[in-house]
């Protein structure tokens, strides 16, 4: 009967091997390179945004084995690779507080250290985000039309279209009198009346009451108008996760910033010694 | 117009290029030609850069990293003083002149500029990419040269394809970490899963990750995490530049 | 050593690119698990059983006493049984209930696929004026007054929505939505921002079936449809591969069906090289000119999306006055076939094992010997009489 003591020992410290970190690593590199083919041709995977990750892999992801079996791979892989991180990381940061007196060459170690730690911040961000995303998506409004009642947002929202901006230059010619930006603004009323008003575009979303508002699409696109009627479509989308995985992207900056530095101060220490 | 013009002409200036470092006596002419290159298919980049501008072009993360090979790859050779410089620059230039003779033959230029790419992080993606692709194509060759040495003769440092590598990395995870942002604001999640890009884009992350984790194993040579750069070619074309070639055209 | 290391680069290069060079050549090679989707339900059938239905963008999930339904928009309705009460959570208007008695429909792919179902007494209202509508069951209904003309889809007149008392409207524009949100009426979108692939235009008559209570003869429609593919598969197979083409030049700009739509996969399905299959996207994508006349230089067949009838085209010297363009586009030349559809093909979805076969049959005429064309007209090089009298 071994020790638990040291079986424990002996997990943690397999649990941190590098060994295991780059064949965890390849293995994520290589599945995730094989879905390349098998994403190209399939739908499954475009409402995993607006379902949450749990019914969408005993759903979309379950019926749809032949596109989607690499991703249960990846997060199998993806939790180990948590795993393996947390635990190579926590060994060397010990070590590195034991062996290390608080200088400049000891923050720039650091380095490696933070982009792990980032790493696992941005994973659990990305979970909460694919568990606990609060979704609406598909809300047209017609603007200058009636207001878009939603319970779940505790308001209303109503579009009006400002100023249109097309597309004038010479450089693509079938580009001419497109809309390059619909200058929507929309007005929300909450349940007091109030309001506000608040431009939306592509890649700048709208903020009410915790929700975003993003603009899916609008028509029509171009000056000579469309068959149907004017349009904004929109997702609305409460993220509670969003700040998590921003903060590690940011974090992850940060580390690979002292690593590069370090690479290249080492580099520049042996040449000179 | 201008846009073919400047295409062609820099695939043949670098095509001159490779023909002439594949003598001794020529390689000056070589770097010449080279030289020559750099302007024009900065030129090219830009022209067709310019033509999408607010959106970003589509599928030109390859070609847009053709350039910065050339530039980056002189700028490494220049500092090169232990004679292998010749060998280096004519796997380079070969190397330019085939990715590039690749997209004569496979151009995909045929789809409208995206309109959600009208935003400034997904300009920053796709030329961090391109810069991070440059930089692992460089990691790639030096590590060749590394292992193979092509001018015979002594050892080489591994440093020049550790180096490329570590600012390949860097240039890719801002352009992913850009791309993130980009889909937090357009879309509001962190990844389009449906984007097959967006994966084969982490594939390579990855696939970095652990190259570089190569050289701290215990025991470990450079020569691992060589074979692993030297790899990263194949990878880098099979992964992240095949979705960019569309198929046979023959135009000439 | 270093023509070796470069040799070997370049042979590489062109290794991963080899695929690519056959692209044109094996079409249908390139998809096959599509298509195999599309020729097998069985494929599903695990999925059907444990009541989730997955059909491109749409999908229906059974739960305990419900149904919820996706729409091409992504919204998501419950469908309930008449009566039943409403589950938490959703607002009146996202809630349908069903077997559905009243309904007005915009495209005339999902009226053909309701009287698939044989549910044409449903409809109440269209938006299409009865002169614009080619099948009788309609025509009958404005006839008898059961059916209203909603007005124009940019511009619906709400009264009429109002007085027709509907259960649901089905729409591509859902822009209506906060309008009939006003009104008490729920909406379902019908259009995908991504083209229709071969297996969900096939089987999109499985996602409207529970809403009519019509599950039975949706299967029976299926298997009817799924029976053409395999004769079609059987009949074309080993034939020498035409190379089509599917799309049309307007003033400045070129639509093309993309590779992933529905008509491109069944061309691949038919021994045919669908020259467009690497393009990917929307039914009706704007590309370059460029890009579509040089596949036109090569194409032994077009299919042109203008309507024989409407725009006074019925030759292709009349394709090629109103596009000069399109001029070094092969099919439009003696050496070509060009094909567009009549004004009853839209509208004939009820039919798709027809249009599939009449399909197959314009791609592979020597193995449809015979066959007399009922929803194209093959376009005459000259101009010539009105093809009404010739269908």
């Amino acid at each position: 009967m071994m020790n638990p003591i040291i079986i424990v020992a002996t997990l943690w410290k397999a649990a941190g091997s590098l060994k295991l970190s780059v064949a965890l690593c390849f293995l994520t590199a290589l599945d995730a390179a094989l879905a390349y083919p098998l994403i190209k041709d399939s739908t499954a995977f475009a409402p995993l945004g607006d379902v949450d990750l749990i019914n969408w892999l005993l759903t979309y992801g379950r019926f749809n084995l032949k596109s989607t079996a690499w991703f249960f791979v990846l997060l199998i892989l993806l939790t180990l690779l948590s795993i393996n991180t947390f635990v190579c990381s926590i060994q060397r940061v010990i070590f590195l507080f034991r062996r290390n007196k608080i200088s400049l060459s000891f923050f720039l170690k650091l380095g490696p250290h933070i982009t792990h730690f980032a790493v696992l911040i941005i994973l659990t961000g990305y979970l909460g985000t694919y568990l606990f995303c609060a979704s609406l998506p598909g809300r047209a409004l017609t603007p200058g039309g009636p207001p878009l009642k939603v319970n779940r947002i505790k308001g209303q929202i109503k579009a009006e279209i400002f100023e249109p901006l097309y597309y004038e230059g010479d450089r693509l010619d079938f580009f001419q009198g497109r809309l390059l930006d619909p200058g929507i603004y929309l007005t929300f009323i909450d349940q007091n009346g109030s309001q506000c008003k608040q431009k939306i575009a592509y890649g700048q979303p709208a903020i009410f009451n915790g929700w975003h508002v993003y603009l899916s699409d609008f028509y029509p696109k171009d000056k000579s108008g469309g068959m149907g009627s004017k349009t904004v479509n929109i997702t609305l989308r409460r993220d509670p996760a969003a700040f998590v995985y921003l903060t590690g992207l940011a974090l992850f900056v940060i580390g690979l910033g002292l690593y590069t530095a370090d690479f290249f101060y080492k580099k520049t220490s042996k040449k000179d010694g | 117009m201008t846009q073919a013009a400047l295409f062609n002409l820099s695939e043949l200036a670098i095509f001159l290029s490779f023909l002439f470092s594949l003598f001794k006596k020529t390689g000056a002419l070589s770097k010449l030609f080279l030289a020559l290159y750099l302007p024009l298919s900065f030129g090219y980049v830009i022209v067709r850069y310019h033509r999408a501008v607010p959106m970003t072009p589509t599928f030109f993360g390859t070609l847009l990293s053709l350039p910065f090979l050339g530039l980056l790859g002189a700028l490494a050779l220049r500092k090169k003083k232990d004679g292998t410089n010749l060998a280096l620059h004519r796997a380079l230039v070969g190397f330019i002149f085939l990715l590039g003779l690749s997209q004569i033959f496979f151009p995909k230029d045929f789809y409208l500029p995206f309109l959600k790419t009208a935003n400034f992080f997904s300009h920053c993606h796709l030329i961090l990419a391109a810069l991070g692709k440059a930089y692992f194509f460089l990691s790639g060759l030096w590590a060749l040269d590394y292992l193979l040495k092509f001018d015979g003769g002594e050892e080489r440092s591994p440093s020049g394809f550790l180096k490329f590598q570590v600012l390949g990395f860097c240039c890719w995870t801002l352009s992913i970490f850009s791309g993130e942002v980009w889909t937090y604001l357009g879309w509001g999640l962190p990844v389009v899963w449906e984007d097959p890009a967006v994966v084969t884009f982490l594939a390579t992350w990855f696939f970095y990750l652990g190259a570089m984790h190569l050289r701290f194993w215990k025991g470990a040579t450079h020569q691992l995490a060589a074979k692993a750069s030297a790899l990263g070619l194949i990878w880098l074309i099979a992964v992240n530049s095949i979705a960019d070639f569309g198929p046979a055209r023959f135009i000439l | 050593m270093k023509s070796i290391v470069i040799s070997a680069f370049a042979g590489l290069i062109f290794l991963l690119l080899l695929p690519r060079c056959g692209q044109n050549e094996s079409a249908s090679a390139t998809r096959p698990e599509i298509t195999d989707e599309a020729v097998n339900p069985e494929v599903k059938e695990d999925s059907a059983e444990a009541g989730f239905l997955n059909l491109g963008e749409f999908t229906l999930i059974k739960k305990e006493g419900y149904m919820l339904a996706r729409d091409g928009a992504g919204r998501t309705l419950a469908v309930i049984p008449r009566g039943a009460p409403h589950p938490p959570g959703f607002e009146p208007t996202m809630v349908v209930e069903i077997p559905l008695r009243r309904v007005a429909v915009y495209s005339w792919f999902d009226v053909a696929i309701i009287n698939a179902l044989g549910r044409a007494d449903t409809i109440v209202a269209v938006t299409t004026p009865e002169d614009g509508w080619h099948v009788d069951y309609i025509k009958r209904g404005f006839q008898e007054g059961r059916i209203a003309f909603l007005g124009d889809p940019g511009a619906i007149d709400y009264e009429t929505v109002k007085t027709s008392n509907l259960d649901l409207i089905m729409t591509w524009d859902p822009s209506i939505v906060p309008m009939m949100d006003q009104l008490g009426l729920p909406v379902l979108v019908t259009a995908t921002p991504i083209a229709t692939c071969l297996s969900t235009q096939i089987r999109f008559v499985e996602f409207l079936a529970p809403f009519f209570g019509e599950e039975q003869k949706a299967k029976d429609f299926y298997q009817k449809v799924k029976l053409s593919l395999e004769q079609i598969r059987a009949k074309t197979k080993g034939l020498k591969k035409p190379k089509a083409m599917w799309g049309d030049i307007y003033e400045k700009r070129v639509l093309v069906e993309p590779g992933n739509a529905w008509v491109a996969e069944l061309i691949g399905l038919a021994q045919s090289d669908y020259l467009f299959d690497d393009v990917y996207g929307t039914s009706c994508i704007e590309i370059s000119v460029e890009r579509f006349l040089y596949s036109g230089r090569d194409a032994d067949l077009y299919f042109t999306y203008r309507t024989a009838g409407e725009s006074k085209m019925y030759s292709k010297e009349a394709l090629l006055r109103i596009n000069p363009l399109l001029e070094g586009v092969k099919p439009l030349t003696p050496a070509g076939k060009a094909f567009a559809p009549l004004p009853h093909y839209s509208q004939s979805a009820d039919h798709l094992d027809e249009l599939l076969t009449e399909i197959a049959a314009i791609l592979h005429p020597d193995a449809y010997q015979g066959y007399r064309l009922k929803y194209f007209l093959e376009l005459p090089d000259k101009d010539q009489q009105s093809p009404n009298t010739q269908s």
